[in-house]
């Protein structure tokens, strides 16, 4: 107990780290508004504020390339054994012991005929250990180094196991010196390694005078054993593929005819299973998915399995960035659409170890190119036609019932399009509804009793090409539409991509946000009162969950703004407790950001960037212990001219945590 | 975030903290008293001859680097804050790879016969990018990628009662003596934490707005479990010739057994999945009704993907063998080696010199190996016999005293005090 206790009572390590993490990141737009400040005075407006409200978003050329996948269990179709010949003699004295007395003599030699002659044993563990063939030739060769002629030899090969017959064959007139050669077919047939050759009738004549005897000598008899595919076989394999297959898939792309696709993300995913006691490789080449230019491939390298036991390999790979390209096979020859093109090939890798393997064993090879989401695609995105009927919410007047008034506004439907095909509108009726009266008022509008064609977006991420279709008192019921305050606008719009057909010669394109979206657009003066046009959200951060805060020394909050606002705004923060009350301000600096860029329209082309640094000094830590959240306040500074503001500006805020923390050990 | 960033940081500083409760008994080999005095004292006229009416109280603590110096791992041993500029100091000089072990024992003997016994003691093997993730932070490095990696890492903490044994021959035609000596310890494992090949590439943009993580490798934790080792050594004293003592010992030999082993690993298939940890929005409603944060940790701890099993397993004891001899002249050596990450083969040298002060003994050695490169060392006694049978004796020894006078440049140190009260 005292040893316990004495070494339990080390002193802890202390040494100072620097920590960086991510707070949390957000964006304030006019939705932000704080609308104490938003009065209703168009003769003293500094800012025209342009509103564009989503009323409906068509997404529906989004390409997905489905999961290419393959899930397959194969038996090996084929496998081969090397071919191999063995030599094995019967000697003379193992045809009539007789001649082993007159060894070395010169006699004449009388015709014989014998049959059944002591079998001879011939180990053929150089072809396998043992083998049922599907299909193969034994060629039995017999070489008679007799010294007499042999009229008739009929041989007979055994399994010395079983004494089942392998093969048997009769051979006529070999004379001296000479060889003859029959080949015996082995389907179906099941050899082992232990063989007995039998001579089951000699007949040879008889010598012309004294020949010379030579006991050792006799009938050499050559086994080769060619083109063997065995169905089961306990054998050294040769190398050899056991699988190879390069197929064109057609994929179902649920309408578009897609030549290329970029993979923004995605897997392969790669699972193989093998029962086969040999060492496999399984090549997988897509040549249609290249990244860099190099095409892809994997190699899995598989160990032979243990009998009875199943090998397993699972490899994932990254597909982002990835070209796919659905040509086909060889698009210099046929350029096709939807078509992928995949190579695979498994093959045995002698060990040189005698394993058995059989057609039977199984290789399960799992392969899918899954998730797939595009950077983009091109090619015919197809003709299609889509009516929708919905409600969209109008967040300008969320929550107003009428204290507020638009005078001179300008409305327009805006119709905006990334997809690179053309497309046509039609809106067939717009109702703008308040929850709060129960008022609907339905837009009658002359110009929109016409389509709307809208070009192809040009081939750059996040372009648009527009049409806006304006609406005033002339042509529309737009000012009653507008002052219903509506919370929301119902619609019911037909929207088709590629109305003329492929007339793009299969140049369409989309990116992964592509759309075709349709806006309802408000130009009115607005001015705000002498503290100008704030902005406010609150944020997170849960301090309190760092552990032992305690030990935070110093630390430091930074705030990357970048803000799209064609004025600068100046910036304040305040801690917040869990109850949303104020722990007291951050000072930042700088404190003000700087204007954002402007299309000469007032639309947001080029945002400014800001870092604003937020030092909290050891003696503030405690509230930034107690605080939950971020009170983030944007004060836009007018520069007493009319502006544009439109809905679409933000102030997009990333904050992250840098502080010098104690770690204790 | 903050809590998956902590459980990063807590990982790799888990590998910290077995560095940091490392023990060594390495210099000890006192699990029996006579091992001690026969293999760490330089000559046989210094070996204290146990009675048994002797008890004995030692502690030993040390700990070593080859890497780190001692104003670094000497605070893991006894505490106290480590100034920034001896990290930096310490990381321009880190080579790729960095080992090092911290150990100490507390041991009671009574009569040699009974012995109650702590150890705790762990060794690690890590790259600079760990020592860099854990001492100066993802933040000082902002833009550019760690890749933190820990080959190994192994902590024990176990509590033992050892029961010793001596027998003791004299060998025929005065040739010498052989002693045989050990003991049996039956144990209790207190703690076990193990790290595999861990690698975490943390990549922090360059103003922190995200973090991104990319981990695997595995550790394992137990508490909770029993053992038994043994201790054994044979002493063979020649008494002709130059050579005047030859020892080969074995120590802590043997199995523990817990059936509550934890593996934490990364879930199969995640293992190229980066976790990244970036900057989100939360609407107003969910800041204040209190669950953003915790579903945002939930997901993160989807991504980090973490695999937990428990299971029962026989875990190899930390052995450490030796083989130590004294010559006449040239003095005593012994090689060593401890079964630890980070442990190199340790050979110590102690020549014939001997200093004295009064009753006191001063014995300087060197060493190579070990936790450490090298270390200078000193070893003292005071032996004090008031009456005929009875007495004191107190044994110091001090490694490393390089890096005591220069703690910022040397690596190891280690101290061992033995208290022997013969009755």
């Amino acid at each position: 107990m005292a040893l316990t206790t004495v070494a339990c009572s080390r002193k802890t390590a202390r040494w100072d780290n620097n920590v960086a993490v991510p707070l949390f990141s957000t964006e304030m737009t006019l939705n932000d508004v704080d609308r104490r400040f938003l009065v209703n005075n168009a003769s003293d407006s500094g800012y025209t504020l342009i509103y564009d409200n989503l009323v409906y978003n068509a997404r529906s050329l989004r390409v997905t390339a489905p999961d290419t996948s393959l899930n397959t269990a194969f038996t090996l179709r084929r496998l081969k054994l090397s071919d191999r010949s063995i030599v094995q003699r019967i000697t003379l004295a193992q045809i009539n012991p007789t001649f082993r007395l007159l060894d070395g003599q010169t006699i004449g030699v009388p015709a014989q005929n014998q049959t059944n002659l002591s079998p001879v044993d011939i180990d053929a563990s150089a072809f396998f250990e043992t083998a049922t063939l599907d299909s193969g030739f034994l060629d039995i060769s017999i070489n008679n180094e007799l010294p007499v002629k042999v009229s008739l030899l009929v041989f007979e090969l055994q399994n010395a196991s079983d004494g089942s017959v392998v093969a048997k064959d009769s051979f006529l007139n070999i004379n001296q010196g000479s060889s003859a050669t029959k080949s015996i077919s082995l389907r179906n047939k099941t050899v082992n390694k232990g063989l007995k050759g039998v001579i089951r009738h000699l007949i040879t004549e008889a010598s012309n005078g004294p020949v010379l005897i030579n006991a050792s000598k006799g009938v050499e008899v050559t086994l080769t054993v060619r083109n063997l595919r065995p169905r089961d076989a306990i054998a050294a394999f040769p190398n050899q593929n056991v699988i190879e297959q390069d197929e064109a898939l057609v994929l179902d792309m649920g309408g578009p005819q897609v030549k290329f696709f970029k993979v923004k993300q995605g897997w392969l995913r790669l699972k193989v299973e093998s029962t086969i006691q040999e060492n496999m490789t399984m090549v997988l080449k897509i040549p249609s998915a290249s990244l860099n230019g190099v095409p892809l491939e994997r190699v899995v390298k598989m160990p032979g399995a243990r009998p009875g036991a199943t090998e397993r390999k699972e490899e994932t790979v990254d597909m982002s960035g990835y070209l796919l390209d659905y040509r086909g096979r060889d698009p210099n020859v046929k350029d096709t659409v939807n078509t992928f093109h995949q190579i695979m090939i498994v093959s045995l890798d002698s060990s040189g170890r005698k394993v058995q393997v059989t057609l039977n064993d199984s290789l399960r090879i799992y392969y899918a190119l899954t998730d797939l989401l595009p950077e983009y695609a091109t090619g015919y995105m197809g003709q299609t036609l889509n009516n929708s009927v919905g409600k969209a919410p109008f967040v300008l007047f969320k929550g107003a019932d009428g204290n507020i008034v638009f005078k001179d506004f300008k409305a327009s439907v805006l119709v905006k399009n990334s997809i690179g095909a053309e497309g046509r509108v039609r809106v067939k009726s717009l109702e703008s509804e308040n929850i709060f009266s129960g008022n609907k008022v339905k837009l009658s509008a002359s110009p929109l009793n016409n389509d709307v064609i809208i070009g192809p977006a040009p081939f750059n991420y996040g372009e648009t090409t527009d049409k806006q279709v304006v609406l005033d008192g002339s042509n529309s019921n737009i000012k009653a539409f507008v002052e219903n305050l509506p919370q929301f606008i119902h619609y019911d719009i037909d929207i088709e991509t590629n109305p003329n057909g492929n007339v793009s010669n299969w140049k369409d394109f989309v990116f992964d946000n592509s759309s075709a979206d349709i806006y309802l657009r408000l130009e009115a003066p607005v001015s705000f009162t002498v503290g100008g046009l704030n902005l406010r959200d609150t944020q997170g951060i849960e301090a309190a969950s760092i552990p032992q805060v305690q030990r935070v020394k110093t630390a430091t909050v930074i705030f990357d703004v970048e803000n799209d606002y064609p004025f600068e705004v100046d910036m304040a923060f305040s801690l917040l407790d869990q109850y949303g009350n104020s722990l007291g301000d951050v000072s930042v600096y700088p404190g003000t950001i700087m204007a954002g860029k402007t299309t000469p329209t007032g639309e947001p082309l080029a945002a400014s960037r800001t870092i604003l640094r937020a030092n909290i000094p050891r003696e503030r830590i405690e509230s930034l212990r107690k605080a939950h959240a971020v009170a983030i306040k944007a004060r836009v500074v007018g520069n007493g001219t009319q502006q544009k503001i439109y809905n679409t500006y933000k102030l997009k805020v990333k904050t992250s945590l840098q502080a010098e923390y104690e770690a204790q050990f | 975030m903050k809590h998956s960033f902590k459980f990063l940081l807590g990982l790799l500083l888990t590998a910290q903290t077995l560095q940091a409760q490392m023990i060594d008994t390495t210099k000890v080999s006192n699990t029996v008293v006579k091992n001690d005095t026969s293999i760490n004292l330089p000559s046989k006229d210094t070996v204290y001859t146990i009675q048994s009416s002797m008890i004995a109280v030692s502690v030993l603590s040390e700990s070593g680097s080859a890497g780190m110096p001692l104003s670094i791992t000497g605070r893991f041993l006894l505490g106290g804050y480590i100034p920034s500029e001896r990290i930096t100091q310490t990381e321009a000089r880190l080579k790729s790879q960095v080992s090092g072990g911290i150990a100490s024992t507390m041991q009671l003997n009574v009569s040699d016969k009974f012995i109650i016994r702590r150890h705790q003691m762990g060794g690690i093997r890590f790259n600079d990018d760990a020592f860099r993730l854990v001492f100066q932070g993802n933040g000082a490095y902002l833009g550019q990628t760690l890749d933190a990696g820990i080959n190994k890492a192994v902590q024990w903490d176990v509590l033992e009662l050892g029961l010793g044994f001596e027998k003791s021959k004299k060998l025929l035609h005065g040739k010498g003596r052989v002693t045989y000596q050990g003991s049996i310890n039956p144990g209790w494992l207190r703690s076990y934490s193990a790290i595999n090949n861990f690698r975490a590439q943390v990549f922090t943009d360059t103003l922190a707005q995200h973090v991104d993580v990319l981990w695997g490798g595995s550790v394992q934790r137990a508490q909770g479990g029993f053992g038994l080792t043994i201790n054994s050594g044979i002493t063979y004293d020649f008494s002709s010739g130059p050579w005047k003592m030859v020892f080969v010992g074995l120590e802590n030999a043997g199995l523990y057994y817990t059936n509550d082993l934890k593996t934490y690993n990364r879930l199969p298939g995640m293992a190229d999945s980066t976790v990244r940890l970036q900057t989100a929005s939360t609407s107003l409603n969910r800041i204040f009704r209190g669950d953003w944060f915790g579903d945002r940790v939930d997901t993160i701890k989807r991504q980090i993907g973490l695999d937990s099993s428990r299971k029962s397993k026989t875990l190899l004891a930390p052995f450490t063998v030796y083989l130590a001899a004294n010559h006449e002249k040239w003095g005593f050596v012994r090689l060593s080696y401890r079964n630890l990450p980070g442990y190199l083969p340790r050979l110590d040298y102690q020549p014939k010199i001997r200093l004295g002060i009064g009753a006191v003994r001063f014995y300087p050695s060197v060493s190579l190996g070990g936790f450490d490169t090298w270390n200078i060392n000193l070893l003292s006694y005071w032996t004090w016999k008031p009456i005929q049978r009875g007495g004191l004796q107190v044994n110091m020894r001090l490694e490393g005293l390089e890096s005591l006078a220069m703690p910022g440049r040397f690596n190891g140190f280690g101290a061992y005090v033995s208290l022997r009260v013969r009755l």
